[in-house]
C-alpha cells in the first residue's frame, strides 16, 4: 500500500474529497488494473472493472454511514476482487464471447524489458507466465481469486482470507486445489531448467 | 537423507508447507529455496503498463465520478424490470386475444332464440341423423 493510501486512511474522518481521492487512485490504479487483468484475462474488461472499482470506492467513502478505514489498500482489493468475480459470474452466460487475442494485450501492456545477462531465460519465463495466465481459466472463481492474490500480489493466506471473507483453512484448500490444477505450468515456471521429480 | 520434492517446494512457496528439520540442515535444499525466492520476487514484480493507458483510464474514472448517469448498474436493473414487464404485458395481451370473443348483442340474440325455440338446442344433431 502506498503512502497516499496511508494518508487517505488517516484523513478519512469525513467524506472523501477529490483532492484526497485523486492521488490515492493514482497510487493504487496500476495495482488494481493488473489484478483485474490477471483475474479477467481481458484488457478491456479489466479497464472497465478498474473504473467500476474506483467508482464503488468513491461512492462507499461518500456514504453518510462510511467509517474510517484501517487498511484502504486491502479494502480496495476486496472491492476489485468482488467486481471481477461478478463479471466472471455474468460471463458464464455469455457463451458467444470469444477470447481476446494476445496482440491486443501487447498493445497496452508493455512488459518490462529484459536487459540482464539472462535475458533469454526471462523471455522464456514470460512465455510460461502467459501460459499460466491462460491456464487460470481452468480454476473455479474462488480458486482463481485465491491464486491470483497469492501468486501475483504475494498476499499472506490470512490477508486473502480477510479480503475474500473466508477462513484460512478454506483459503488453503482453494490454493492447494489451484496449485494441483496448474501443476504443469508451475513446474515449468519454477523448475524449467531441471528435470521433473 | 531425503531432499524436498518440487511439489514440496511449490507448497512452501505458496505458504502451504512450513520449513522442517531437513531443510534447516540441508545446504542443497536451502540453495534451492533461495533460488525459488528470487524467482518469486521476479514474478511478483508488477508488469509495466503504459502511462497513456493509465491516464486515459483516470480520465474515464473522473468523468464517471462527475457524471453519475454513467453508473449504469441501477439503470441496468430498471431496464431488466421494464423488459420483464413488457414480456408479461405482451403475453397477457396475447392470451386475452385468443379467448373466444362475443358481443353483448350476439349473446342476447342467441339467448332469445333459445328461449323462443320449443326444442332444446341439443336436439338439432339428432334431427340431422334422420334427414335425407
Amino acid at each position: 500500500m502506498g503512502v497516499m493510501a496511508d494518508q487517505l486512511g488517516a484523513s478519512l474522518d469525513a467524506k472523501a474529497s477529490t483532492r484526497e481521492f485523486g492521488p490515492w487512485m493514482v497510487s493504487e490504479q496500476k495495482r488494481v488494473f493488473l489484478l483485474c487483468q490477471r483475474m479477467l484475462q481481458d484488457v478491456g474488461e479489466a479497464d472497465s472493472a478498474t473504473q467500476d472499482t474506483f467508482l464503488k470506492a468513491w461512492q462507499a467513502l461518500n456514504r453518510p454511514e462510511s467509517k474510517d478505514l484501517d487498511d484502504p489498500g486491502k479494502w480496495l482489493t476486496r472491492i476489485a476482487v468482488n467486481t471481477c468475480l461478478d463479471r466472471l459470474r455474468s460471463r458464464r452466460w455469455q457463451f458467444w464471447r470469444k477470447r481476446p487475442g494476445s496482440e491486443d494485450e501487447q498493445t497496452i501492456l508493455l512488459m518490462a524489458p529484459a536487459t540482464d545477462p539472462n535475458a533469454e531465460d526471462h523471455v522464456f519465463a514470460e512465455q510460461i507466465g502467459k501460459r499460466l495466465d491462460r491456464a487460470l481459466e481452468r480454476l473455479s472463481l474462488r480458486q482463481r481469486a485465491v491464486f491470483t492474490l497469492r501468486h501475483y500480489e504475494d498476499r499472506s493466506l490470512a490477508e486473502i482470507a480477510e479480503i475474500l471473507d473466508l477462513d484460512v483453512g478454506t483459503v488453503k484448500v482453494h490454493l492447494f486445489r489451484a496449485i494441483e490444477k496448474l501443476r504443469e505450468e508451475l513446474h515449468d515456471l519454477y523448475f524449467r531448467n531441471r528435470g521433473r521429480k | 537423507m531425503k531432499h524436498w520434492t518440487q511439489n514440496e517446494f511449490e507448497q512452501w512457496l505458496y505458504g502451504l508447507k512450513e520449513e522442517d528439520g531437513h531443510v534447516a540442515g540441508c545446504a542443497e535444499c536451502r540453495a534451492e529455496m533461495e533460488r525459488l525466492t528470487l524467482e518469486r520476487r521476479r514474478i511478483i514484480t508488477p508488469a509495466e503498463v503504459s502511462h497513456d493507458f493509465l491516464a486515459a483510464q483516470r480520465r474515464g474514472i473522473h468523468q464517471r465520478l462527475g457524471d453519475p448517469i454513467r453508473n449504469w448498474a441501477p439503470l441496468r436493473w430498471a431496464a431488466s424490470v421494464m423488459t420483464l414487464l413488457l414480456v408479461v404485458f405482451s403475453l397477457t395481451l396475447r392470451s386475452s386475444k385468443t379467448a373466444p370473443t362475443i358481443s353483448d348483442e350476439q349473446l342476447f340474440s342467441e339467448l332469445a332464440a333459445m328461449e323462443q325455440s320449443s326444442e332444446p338446442k341439443a336436439i338439432a344433431p339428432i334431427h340431422k341423423l334422420f334427414e335425407e
